[in-house]
């Protein structure tokens, strides 16, 4: 490099400021804890996006989607080694998480309802084909029963994994965005103004 | 250790090798042989993820085949193969998909969980990962035992506070959601302190600092001492100095200025740039090399404190700020910590320290001092003066409480406690002895948070289980604030104990408190939002709303002006010709000079009456 060429400038990036940087553990231990905990107690809910959905609303939906396939890809060191395949679903909820907010979803409790109801769709959409394709309508949760089921029943591989997915993933992602928005709500106000790129 | 010698390239390739032939395996036995025969042996020999492995043996698996072979039941057959009604191979189908998993994910554990952080770092970033990407990833590794052991510690106060001590579960789960949201706001306010320590040790943005410390000639003293009351501009002042580059502001609450990247105090020292020598006389002149290979989240406050200094000195800043953060340390801690300051004045410009009561130290009167204009400060808070509270109005129920022979030991480990003895009538206790005397210990015992070997404690006549009834005789303020906030606001904070239990007239001893520690200009605000000094001031306000009996203060005077020690040791004064009882650990004389109080000394487990 010549010397005439000007000095490189701080990077203005925002996934590299340190605020992010120190954040996205955060939201990496929500993930994997919450999950693993309902995981653990067999609830027939995953809450495993919390932290997703949290640093989606708090930071922009390049840290969420960070923070989503972050904790999938250590969660299936981790814990549950299911977990790495369905990183897409993450990065889909991110991505879903900061559109809507950008456009006021996520303002009062009967918006996020709405918005999380939408989510659960869209998450159940991204997984199925994961689900069909990869593991065969098998991976080893609560579901895997219903879509045995509906299998059985019938229908072809693809549309049960599907339809269960549609059974489940409303109800487990309104819950969960339910959770984010009101941690957030709790959160101290002075603290919230740190997030320059929040969209709540 | 094995796992270390293997190159990173050969690392790599075997993970490769493994997805590939993960994939291509067609007979879940072999996979399950596999993982039985080599992977678990591997494992428990390089004592990777063994817990994890544990975990897995014994939980998940019986699960998963459960699952599987339900499964199998009612499908029958892989999907698309005929006859469809064949259970085995429906059950072998599943099985084989699992192992793959399984079999990857264990490959992955061995191989690179078994590494040093340090280790890992290196290594990842000779295969070309980013630096960024590589904190974020050691983040996400240590944060994992730490929300572990914060949600512990907030639980535990929750409890200590007598907010959870109903037996029927319905309140209980009231008062979930409060720890939920305590843990969390704690979190994130530790993160954004943390996103600005980093950037202040040069751990992450935009330049490096480069390795070469300054090794110039100190200009003046090199310890400097920062004077001043509360309020009175110390910490705006030495805040504002750390926005200057290259500058580090250690705070009162000296977790939050570990990096939380380090799984061991080694790891710690080494994220500073400093070469290996400087490193190590620092580590020396503040005495914790034997603390080197321990986890910095299971130190005690003293200990953290000297890390802290420590990793901040090898940090190589132009200012080097402590703001209170020394108070809670035994006086030779103190002393050694200042000493180091000024012996490594080569690597620092200045170091500066603002603390109260730092008189009761015989070397401060040599150091030069400094006193911030406080004309130029505003504050950003309605605060008051904390005042004497004039009258109490309520009356509690004095308690005795009898100790006989209380032993304690924590698991498969020498007894903390042996044959304690004593008795507390309403008044001042003083409870002291050096740091691991089990001080600590014995106030957990006694808010009900740990269950002694024996049943031994005797109310007023009438031997009680504490440990089934937590915070209903003594209520315990922990030595840090933040793990005992739970509420949106002051005043919801205040409240909460009376509320739980159903005290009368309780809005009155709310409002008597609030205006006694200075609280009712901010009654509205989140007490996470507040300072140091007003957040402990909340959280001791929030004790002494309780209406328990007795209640036990963990250095209550941190970040305290001397003003305000004297305001608090009124208080409690009055508050004792009301039959409250009070158990105090204090580091301070200053305070402790102030009370008339009884001394219960602990030494080797046991109790020596003063």
């Amino acid at each position: 490099m010549s010397a005439s060429q000007p000095t490189s400038l701080p990077r203005t990036n925002s996934l590299t400021a340190p605020l992010t940087l120190s954040f996205i553990p955060v939201g990496i231990a929500v993930n994997l804890t919450i999950g693993t905990l309902a995981h653990a107690m067999k609830l027939p809910l995953y809450l495993d996006a919390i932290g997703t959905i949290v640093s989606a609303l708090l930071l922009g939906w390049r840290a969420g989607v960070i923070v989503g396939v972050g904790s999938f890809l250590l969660g299936g060191v981790l814990t549950n080694p299911v977990l790495p395949w369905f990183s897409g679903t993450q990065a889909a909820i991110a991505i879903y998480v900061h559109v809507v907010a950008q456009h006021g979803g996520f303002k009062s409790y009967r918006r996020v309802i709405a918005a999380g109801l939408g989510l659960g769709i869209v998450a159940g959409v991204v997984s199925a084909p994961v689900i069909a394709v990869l593991f065969g309508g098998v991976t080893g949760s609560g579901a895997s029963v219903i879509v045995a089921f509906l299998l059985s029943s019938g229908h072809s591989l693809l549309k049960s994994v599907f339809l269960s997915g549609l059974a489940c993933e409303p109800i487990d992602k309104l819950v969960q965005s339910l959770m984010a928005f009101w941690l957030i709500r709790g959160l101290p106000p002075r603290l919230l103004k740190s997030f320059k790129n929040r969209s709540i | 250790m094995l796992v270390e010698k293997i190159p990173p390239r050969l690392r790599a390739t075997l993970v490769l090798l493994t997805i590939i032939a993960v994939v291509i395996c067609k007979w879940p036995f072999w996979l399950f042989l596999v993982w039985l025969f080599v992977l678990l042996p591997t494992s428990a020999y390089a004592g990777v993820g063994r817990a994890h492995m544990t975990f897995c043996a014994s939980f998940l698996l019986p699960i998963g085949i459960g699952l599987l072979v339900i499964w199998g039941a009612i499908v029958g057959a892989p999907p698309g193969a005929m006859p469809r009604s064949n259970p085995t191979a429906g059950t072998l189908y599943a099985l084989t998909l699992l192992g793959r998993l399984t079999v990857f994910s264990c490959v992955v554990q061995i191989l690179y969980l078994g590494l040093s952080p340090q280790r890992l770092i290196t290594e990842l970033r000779g295969l070309g990962v980013q630096r960024e990407f590589l904190l974020v990833t050691l983040g996400a590794l240590a944060i994992l035992p730490e929300v572990r052991m914060r949600a512990v510690q907030v639980y535990d106060a929750g409890r200590a506070r007598g907010l959870l001590h109903r037996k029927s579960l319905p309140r209980r789960l009231r008062l979930v959601p409060y720890v939920l949201r305590g843990l969390f706001s704690w979190t994130i306010r530790s993160a954004i302190e943390r996103a600005r320590l980093w950037e202040e040790r040069a751990i992450v943005g935009p330049v490096p600092r480069s390795a070469c410390c300054p090794t110039a000639t100190t200009v003046g003293p090199s310890v400097t001492v920062v004077e001043g009351a509360n309020f009175s501009g110390r910490t705006a002042f030495l805040r504002t100095l750390s926005r200057t580059n290259g500058s580090i502001y250690l705070g009162p609450e000296i977790y939050n200025y570990l990096s939380g990247l380090s799984l061991t105090v080694q790891d710690e020292m080494e994220l500073s740039p400093a070469s290996h020598e400087v490193s190590t006389s620092i580590i020396d002149s503040l005495a914790i090399r034997h603390l080197l290979s321990r986890n910095p989240l299971t130190l005690s406050g003293g200990e953290q404190t000297s890390v802290v200094v420590a990793a901040a000195l090898a940090s190589c800043p132009t200012t080097l700020s402590v703001d209170c953060s020394l108070e809670q340390l035994d006086a030779s801690r103190k002393s050694r910590i200042i000493q180091a300051l000024g012996h490594h004045s080569s690597l620092v410009g200045a170091s500066l320290i603002a603390d109260n009561r730092l008189e009761e130290l015989p070397e401060m009167n040599a150091l030069k001092k400094v006193t911030p204009n406080a004309s130029v400060i505003e504050n950003a808070f309605d605060v008051r003066p904390v005042t004497p509270v004039h009258k109490i109005d309520r009356h509690f129920h004095g308690c005795t409480v009898q100790v006989a022979a209380l032993n304690f030991c924590y698991q498969r480990e020498i007894p903390v406690l042996k044959d304690c003895s004593f008795t507390l009538e309403p008044g001042v206790y003083l409870l002291t002895g050096k740091n691991g005397a089990g001080k600590s210990t014995l106030s957990r015992i006694l808010a009900g948070l740990l269950k002694p070997l024996n049943p031994c404690i005797v109310v007023n006549g009438a031997p009680r289980a504490l440990w089934q009834e937590e915070g209903s005789i003594f209520c315990y303020h922990y030595q840090n604030p933040d793990a005992q906030l739970f509420a949106t606001s002051v005043g919801e904070e205040l409240a909460l104990a009376p509320n739980e239990f159903r005290l009368s007239n309780s809005t009155e001893l709310v409002s008597d408190m609030a205006e006694c520690f200075g609280l009712s200009g901010i009654l509205h605000e989140h007490p996470l939002d507040l300072p140091f000094v007003l957040r402990k001031r909340v959280a001791l306000a929030a004790c002494f709303t309780s209406g328990r009996p007795w209640i036990i203060l963990d250095e209550p005077t941190l970040g305290q002006d001397n003003s305000t020690c004297r305001s608090l040791a009124e208080t409690i004064k009055k508050l004792v010709q009301k039959q409250v009882g009070f158990l105090i650990i204090s580091h301070s004389g200053f305070f402790v000079d102030l009370l008339p109080s009884r001394m219960l000394h602990l030494r080797d487990g046991t109790i020596e009456a003063g």
